[in-house]
């Protein structure tokens, strides 16, 4: 594991210091991510999250706020 | 022979008002426009009267190590760990006449420095605030450095100024001829004409003062070199003795070869000027409380959206971490009190003006989307 981890963003991510770096030159801990990567270094790649697992039919009328009497009585079942 | 010249008003050949009027108070008043060699905002220094401490309220270091702010803009540097302790105050001697503070370091284990160690306070002045010295050039202003400084030791100390680059620098000497009491210093230098300085907003001049330097880094005082120096040779080593203490405050450095009384600010104007490097979102609780200050629903499982403008623009895209009651990398469930750790911090930036609109942890899903969450901040943009 590297000290820096590459985000989705326009940024890296500091694991010793746990501090989020933006790409600006003229931040001073850019330009040491800069001078790291310039020894040959290479940051950990970013890692996609994994895709949240679908919502069962439960879940989602409970996100609605709607219990299943309500749900047949508003469809008039 | 030194004369009295007594008369009440100053009139120019040709103006129909004085210019100057004196009266028996010691009052000065000027007729028209005050023209002055420098501006009225002389000192290039910011937080030198050492009142602004965003990262501890006056708490101690102990150790400093290498990078940790004694105050506001000014950095303890050490080539060597654990050998001072230090801080807003520390030790709480009274401060010289006129100041509430001062950032203090006391050696807490006595070192023998190598050629190529070195220890001191540095102060980083942004090159938007030197580029009228026009250093670099054959119109390089003078500056005067001014500080009181109280030591356990005696003797010839040192210091230096240096460019971005650190391939010009000028040390210089000074002397305290008498232990733990306030003195003051005054140390003209003279513009380097060469050299690359920049006008930018990365750093303009680098001042250092030296408590213990070796001599890799220590040149003949009082002239520029190619290289970088950061004390004279021969300088007193605070390190060296167990127990010294070395504090400085009233910190100014002015355009011209006189050194004024040290420009007081407003602790308002003066904080803001700090809060350009440096900006906390809870003053508190720096490093966060149990109920954090910023707070943003979560978007997805594993970001958060917020929003922190800064309380200035900074100087650049600041490096943002996370706080939630003293631990880093946290957040607080607001609802329940439950706290979640993230793993992998990415503060999607506005650039320097406001903050971070997002939270993001990569590579986990730790987030409920719609649940609140709180947590405060630390935005950093230090030279």
């Amino acid at each position: 594991m590297s000290k820096y981890s590459l985000t989705a963003f326009n940024s890296v991510y500091d694991g010793d210091a746990g501090v989020s770096i933006p790409f600006d030159e003229a931040n001073t801990d850019y330009q040491a991510y800069l001078a790291w990567v310039a020894e040959g270094n290479t940051p950990n790649p970013y890692v996609q999250p994994p895709e949240p697992a679908p919502l069962t039919p439960q879940e989602k009328l409970a996100a609605a706020g709607l219990t299943v009497p309500e749900l047949k009585a508003l469809l008039g079942l | 022979m030194a004369a009295t010249l007594q008369t009440s008003v100053i009139q120019a050949t040709g103006s129909t008002t004085p210019n100057l009027t004196l009266d028996a108070s010691g009052n000065a008043t000027v007729g028209n426009t005050l023209v002055m060699g420098s501006s009225f905002k002389r000192n290039r220094i910011i937080n030198g009267d050492m009142r602004v401490d965003q990262r501890r309220a006056g708490g101690a270091l102990t150790p400093a190590t290498n990078g940790d702010f004694l105050v506001d803009r000014f950095v303890f540097s050490g080539t060597q760990a654990s050998k001072f302790f230090g801080g807003q105050n520390y030790n709480s001697v009274t401060p010289p006449a006129g100041f509430t503070s001062y950032a203090g370091l006391q050696c807490s284990t006595a070192y023998a420095v190598t050629a190529s160690d070195f220890f001191g306070v540095i102060h980083r002045i942004e090159g938007l605030n030197t580029a009228d010295l026009a250093w670099g050039t054959s119109s390089a202003k003078p500056v005067t450095l001014s500080f009181q400084v109280y030591s356990s030791l005696t003797g010839t100390f040192g210091g230096s100024l240096q460019n971005s680059a650190s391939n010009r620098s000028y040390p210089f000497s000074y002397s305290i001829p008498v232990a733990n009491t306030w003195t003051t210093i005054n140390i003209t230098i003279a513009g380097d004409t060469t050299g690359t300085w920049l006008a930018t907003n990365g750093i303009g001049i680098q001042v250092f003062l030296g408590i213990g330097v070796g001599s890799t880094y220590s040149g003949a005082a009082g002239s520029w070199a190619a290289t970088s120096y950061l004390s004279c040779t021969g300088a007193t080593s605070v390190v060296g003795t167990a127990f010294a203490t070395f504090y400085i405050t009233g910190v100014q450095l002015e355009v011209g070869s006189v050194a004024t009384p040290y420009e007081r600010q407003i602790y308002s104007d003066q904080l803001a000027q700090c809060q350009r490097y440096y900006a906390v979102s809870n003053n508190l609780s720096p490093k966060g409380a149990a109920s954090g200050s910023l707070a943003g629903l979560a978007a997805a499982n594993n970001s958060i959206g917020t929003f922190w403008q800064y309380p200035v623009q900074m100087r650049a895209t600041p490096t943002i971490s996370i706080w939630q009651n003293g631990t880093q990398n946290r957040v607080r469930v607001t609802a329940t009190g439950a706290v979640v750790t993230i793993t992998t911090l990415t503060a999607a930036s506005g650039g320097s003006y406001s903050t971070s609109s997002i939270i993001y942890d990569s590579g986990a899903t730790p987030f409920t989307p719609g649940t609140s969450y709180d947590f405060d901040l630390i935005a950093t943009a230090e030279l």
